[in-house]
C-alpha cells in the first residue's frame, strides 16, 4: 500500500494562504512566551468546511460529530482536471471529468488541478484555478444524488470571491496582513449580503450537504483514479470548519 | 471493518488546558465571522502541542528547542519527518489495566499485563485502563487529570525496556497524564503546599513565579518523570485518549494523524482504532 502526504505542512515562519482579512495567521510560540502554544485558523492550511460554517446550514453536523466512515478509509474517485494559474474549472470540465472517472456511489471526489503541486507563492491564493458559479451547479446536486458527500480540491479557492472580497482588498497597498487592523475593520464592514454573492459557490455544495476540503498538495503523486482518504480535522466540539490532515491510499 | 474514535475532543475551559503551570495552556476558540453578521463562521483557535489527545516527539520543545525531553532518545524525528507508514494502519497491542480513580499502575501490574498480551514484535502499544472517557472528561473539568489514573515511574521504566526490545514506537495511553499528578502537579495542586485557589497556566503570575521558584518549566517534584522513561524509547508519547473500551479486542490497528506541523515536536492528534 502507498500513502500520499496531501496535507500543506502548518509553517510557522509563514504561510501562503494568509493573504485575506478572513484568515487567521498560523503562530507557534515557544515555551517562555506569552502566548505559548499555537494560534491556527478555521480554515489554515489544507482544510475541512463543513456546511454548517454558513448560517442558513447551521443546524446540519458539526466536527465532533461527523460520522468516521465519512472521513476515514473513504475510497474516492479521482477527477484530474488541469488547470494553470487562474483558469477556471468550467461546467464543462467537470461533465467531461465526471464521466471518465463515474465516481461510485458513496465515493468521495477530488479534483486535482495540479495547482497545490506548484511552488506556494505569493499568487497562491490570488491567482488560483477555481470552480465557477455554473460548474458548481452542475456538479453539487450530482455529488447529493450519488451520494458524494465529501469533495477535495487542490486549489486555495474553491470559488473565487470576486464580488467584493478580492477586489477590495486587493485595493489595499500594500496589502495589509492578515488579522491586522485594517482586516477587522474591512471585516467589521463586511457583510452576509456580500459574502453570499462571494461564497455563491461554496453555498451551493452546502445546500446539497457536500463537505468540502480545500488546499490539497501533491496530488500529482496519486496515480490512480480510484483511492482510499482519510481526511483528520481537529475534533473541536460544535466547530464548523478546520484545518486538517489529509492522506491518499492507493492499494 | 469498524472505526472507533479515541479522541478527546477540543473546546474553550477543557480540563487539560487549565491543570498544570506550562505543559498546557488554556484552549481559547474565538469566532471572528459569524453567523448572524456575515451569514458564516470563522473561528481562531488558541491551542497547545498537549490539546485534546496530544501526540509528541522525543524532541517536543522544537521548532525552538531542539534539546530532547530525555538524553539521548531512541527516535529523533519531528512531526513532518515521521514516515506515513509509522502513523497508519498500525499494528497495536493493548495492554489492559484496570485500574480504579487515582490509582499509579506498578511495575507488577505492568508486567501481568505484558504477560496477558497478545504482544507481537513491532507491535504499537495502547494501556487501557478504561477509565478514560468522553463523558467524565466533560463532567470532572481539571477534576479529571487530579483523579486520573496514571503509570509510576518503575512501572513506565519496565515497559520502556519491553517496547525497546519489541521494537514498538508509539507509546498511547487513556490516563490524564501519564506521570502521577502527585509529580506533574507537586507544589501547584498536589504536594505539600498546592496553590488554592487553583492558579491559571502560563502565562499568569503564579506560573511566571514558579519559573523563579524553580529555575525552569519544570514539575519540580524530587520524583523522577514516567513520562521520561518512556519518551527516551518511543518514537512518540499519547496521553489522554478516550472511550478505548469501545474497542472489542486486544489487538487493533491505529490511525494515528496529528498535525503537520513544519520542524514540529507536539501536536493535537487524531486517534482512530480500526477493528477488521
Amino acid at each position: 500500500m502507498k500513502f500520499v502526504e496531501l496535507t500543506m505542512p502548518l509553517n510557522y515562519r509563514g504561510m501562503p494562504d494568509e493573504v485575506l482579512p478572513t484568515s487567521v495567521r498560523f503562530f507557534l510560540g515557544p515555551k517562555n512566551h506569552q502566548e505559548k502554544g499555537m494560534v491556527i485558523g478555521s480554515d489554515s492550511g489544507t482544510c475541512l468546511m463543513l456546511p454548517s460554517v454558513f448560517e442558513a446550514f447551521r443546524k446540519t453536523v458539526r466536527l465532533d460529530q461527523v460520522p468516521l466512515d465519512k472521513l476515514v478509509l473513504r475510497s474516492a474517485s479521482v477527477l484530474a482536471i488541469a488547470k494553470a494559474e487562474a483558469e477556471e474549472i468550467t461546467k464543462f470540465d467537470v461533465q467531461k471529468a465526471l464521466e471518465a472517472a463515474r465516481p461510485a456511489n458513496g465515493d468521495a471526489i477530488l479534483i486535482a488541478t495540479s495547482w497545490g503541486d506548484m511552488p506556494h507563492g505569493e499568487s497562491y491564493v490570488f491567482r488560483s484555478p477555481h470552480l465557477t458559479l455554473e460548474a458548481a451547479q452542475y456538479l453539487a446536486p450530482r455529488m447529493k444524488e450519488n451520494q458524494n458527500d465529501l469533495l477535495l480540491i487542490d486549489t486555495a479557492l474553491l470559488g473565487r470571491p470576486d464580488k467584493h472580497l478580492l477586489p477590495e482588498w486587493s485595493s489595499f497597498l500594500p496589502l495589509p496582513a492578515a488579522e491586522s487592523a485594517e482586516a477587522r475593520m474591512y471585516l467589521h464592514l463586511y457583510d452576509s449580503e456580500k459574502a453570499k454573492k462571494d461564497f455563491a459557490v461554496e453555498l451551493e455544495f452546502a445546500e446539497a450537504g457536500i463537505m468540502m476540503v480545500r488546499k490539497l498538495v501533491h496530488c500529482g503523486e496519486i496515480k490512480k483514479d480510484k483511492i482510499k482518504l482519510i481526511v483528520s480535522p481537529l475534533k473541536v466540539v460544535r466547530g464548523v470548519a478546520s484545518t486538517c490532515r489529509v492522506v491518499a491510499l492507493e492499494d | 471493518m469498524r472505526l472507533i474514535d479515541l479522541t478527546m475532543p477540543i473546546w474553550e475551559g477543557a480540563g487539560y488546558g487549565e491543570i498544570l503551570p506550562f505543559t498546557n495552556s488554556p484552549v481559547q476558540l474565538r469566532e471572528y465571522m459569524y453567523y448572524d453578521r456575515h451569514g458564516m463562521r470563522m473561528t481562531r483557535m488558541k491551542l497547545d502541542g498537549e490539546t485534546g489527545s496530544p501526540f509528541m516527539v522525543p524532541h517536543q520543545r522544537n521548532p525552538f528547542d531542539p534539546t530532547p525531553l530525555q538524553p539521548n532518545p531512541k527516535f529523533s524525528w519531528l512531526l513532518d519527518e515521521i514516515p506515513l507508514e509509522k502513523l497508519i494502519l498500525r499494528e497495536t497491542t493493548i495492554l489492559d489495566i484496570r485500574v480504579p480513580e487515582a490509582h499509579e499502575i506498578t511495575p507488577d501490574e505492568m508486567e501481568a499485563a505484558i504477560k496477558k498480551a497478545d504482544y507481537r514484535k513491532g507491535d504499537e502499544v495502547l494501556i487501557r485502563t478504561g477509565w478514560g472517557t468522553r463523558e467524565r472528561a466533560y463532567e470532572l473539568g481539571i477534576d479529571y487529570y487530579k483523579r486520573t489514573p496514571s503509570i509510576h515511574f518503575d512501572a513506565a521504566a519496565l515497559l520502556a525496556k519491553k517496547m525497546d526490545e519489541m521494537g514498538s514506537a508509539l507509546f498511547m495511553t487513556d490516563c490524564g497524564l501519564v506521570n502521577p499528578p502527585r509529580v506533574q502537579g507537586n507544589n501547584w495542586f498536589r504536594g505539600d503546599t498546592p496553590l488554592v485557589p487553583h492558579p491559571k497556566p502560563w502565562p499568569s503570575a503564579e506560573a511566571r513565579e514558579r519559573v523563579i521558584d524553580l529555575g525552569a518549566h519544570r514539575h519540580g517534584s524530587p520524583q523522577p518523570s514516567s513520562y521520561g522513561a518512556l519518551i527516551r524509547k518511543a518514537m512518540a508519547g499519547c496521553k489522554c485518549l478516550i472511550d478505548c473500551d469501545q474497542i472489542s479486542t486486544n489487538r487493533v490497528k491505529m490511525i494515528v494523524l496529528p498535525l503537520l506541523i513544519k520542524k514540529g515536536g507536539a501536536s493535537p492528534c487524531r486517534f482512530i482504532a480500526v477493528e477488521e
